[in-house]
């Protein structure tokens, strides 16, 4: 028995101090990685601004970062920042128990980037040691299929897995790899969105994406509707957009959330 | 002429911030990885503080988590958001542990989407987790709720149901702990000094490692020091 009564001995602060002093070396590690995590945002980027969308898996803890991930594209914590399309597999548990029992675990995420993602579309997949099988598995199929693949990985870099982006953590102590995936994939989220408010060089508009354009209005239309066209795209084919809410007038200024204008920003030339 | 209300302003402000310059420019990569860096460099700087600050609390209540597991107590976790994926990986962290270590009963309250939105449409969000604690959580038991800001509400009617139950109670927020600093029945408070929800996340994450770590190390030597 010890002085707390139990069995259990009391714990002091140098053992707190001694676990997270072997929390550093790692950290540091990643400030190396930046120009990886950079250059896969910027991928992401183009994807996200053609419409695709974000497929996230791994196992355990794992899994729980793909949750985090899929809810921190689409239900930002960042105020302002727009929602983009994402999913974590772990999340369905009647599919994940399906597959698993009829074709094995092993396959558990393969078969549904088989069957219901897209080319265009990113495959992200977080393991502690790039040795689960259903994750290599899950790799495989997104890379066949053409989606762009993203892996978090630690441990043996030797068993991380192929993909487009490894970003890999070296630590082989899996708690630690999971704390500073955690600090990658906040980092994926913060810089996908640099890049993707940047111009998109191809000139694709993305007032079907949940984001508020202005745009400039050509005419009025009957029923509340006007014909109106980005500000950023003056000579592009005109859209026709709800102006309901707002008191438009041809020549001002709206703000468009999902064809519909939200806010006037300017009242037209005549007023300037 | 501007006439953009406060609140739009307010909702997209990427639209108003240096939007012209922006636009020409693009983004140059050094500048993100600049920022990568700057950001990688933060959360170690806020884990040492946490680890200056608060070791001799967070060793006070892994003995008291670990003591609570001893006499065969489980551990109940929630949070909302990301927060609920974090209790999610605190639970399976406990109950499947890596590299052998032994498995202690934890459950997180966030996974059921039936119970959470059954509860949420019938009742309110306010209770989802409060709910699930009254139907399982006995005394001896130990309830963790995790929120960045200290505000969640139904992480704090949690906390206040597991406290009047009998439950160890331990909280992990940010900022400055919001209402969770108002709550005399709380047994621990850990508070990230950061008003970034990335941040607070990132150290939440060691700080509740921590403690798993601290645990199994009591544990073990409870048991004869064995393994």
């Amino acid at each position: 028995m010890s002085a707390n009564g139990t069995d259990v001995p009391v714990l002091d602060g140098a053992a707190v101090r001694r676990a997270f002093a072997r929390r550093a070396p790692a950290a540091h590690g990643l400030t190396r990685a930046a120009p990886q995590v950079a250059a896969a945002c910027r991928e992401m980027a183009e994807r996200f601004a053609r419409g695709g969308k974000l497929i996230v898996f791994g196992n355990g803890e794992s899994a729980a970062d793909a949750s985090h991930i899929a809810v921190e594209f689409m239900h930002p914590v960042v105020v302002g920042k727009r929602a983009l399309p994402a999913l974590a597999l772990g999340n369905d548990s009647a599919t994940l128990s399906g597959i698993g029992a009829c074709e094995g675990f092993a396959e558990v995420f393969a078969h549904p980037l088989r069957a219901f993602a897209d080319a265009g579309d990113i495959a992200l997949a977080l393991t502690p040691d790039g040795r689960c099988a259903n994750v290599r598995r899950g790799l495989a199929a997104a890379r066949e299929r053409g989606l762009l693949t993203v892996v978090l990985s630690g441990g043996d870099p030797a068993d991380t897995p192929p993909a487009d982006h490894t970003l890999a953590v070296g630590s082989a102590d899996p708690l630690i790899v999971k704390e500073v995936q955690v600090t990658v994939y906040h980092l994926l989220w913060e810089m996908t969105h640099v890049f993707l408010d940047a111009p998109v060089e191809d000139g694709t508009c993305d007032t079907c994406a949940d984001r508020a354009l202005p745009m400039r209005v050509r005419q009025l239309l009957p029923d509340g509707l006007a014909l109106a066209v980005p500000e950023t795209d003056e000579g592009g084919p005109p859209q026709e957009i709800s102006v309901a809410l707002v008191d438009a007038a041809a020549g001002c200024t709206v703000l468009v959330h999902g064809g519909e204008a939200i806010a006037m920003v300017t009242t037209g030339a005549m007023d300037e | 002429m501007s006439e953009v209300p406060g609140e739009v302003r307010e909702l997209y402000p990427f639209l108003y911030e240096g939007r012209a310059a922006d636009r020409d420019e693009g983004v140059p990569t050094e500048e993100v990885v600049r920022s990568a860096r700057e950001k990688t460099a933060g959360i170690a700087a806020l884990r040492r503080d946490i680890a200056a600050a608060d070791a001799g609390r967070i060793a006070a209540c892994a003995t008291a988590m670990a003591e609570r597991f001893a006499a065969g107590g489980r551990l109940f976790a929630f949070g909302n958001g990301g927060s609920s994926t974090d209790a999610q990986s605190l639970a399976t962290t406990f109950l499947h542990p890596p590299g052998g270590a032994a498995a202690l009963p934890a459950l997180s309250l966030t996974s059921d989407a039936a119970v959470v939105t059954a509860l949420s449409n019938d009742v309110g969000f306010d209770v989802v987790f409060a709910r699930q604690l009254a139907a399982f959580g006995r005394p001896g038991d130990i309830a963790v709720g995790l929120s960045t800001s200290g505000g969640s509400a139904n992480v704090v009617q949690a906390l206040e149901e597991a406290a009047r139950r009998g439950l160890l109670t331990v909280a992990l927020a940010g900022h400055h702990g919001g209402r969770l600093t108002q709550l005399p029945s709380l047994d621990n408070l850990f508070i990230i000094p950061s008003d970034s929800v990335h941040r607070i996340q990132e150290a939440q994450t060691t700080v509740y490692h921590v403690l798993w770590e601290l645990i199994q190390q009591a544990l073990r030597a409870g048991r004869g020091g064995g393994r």
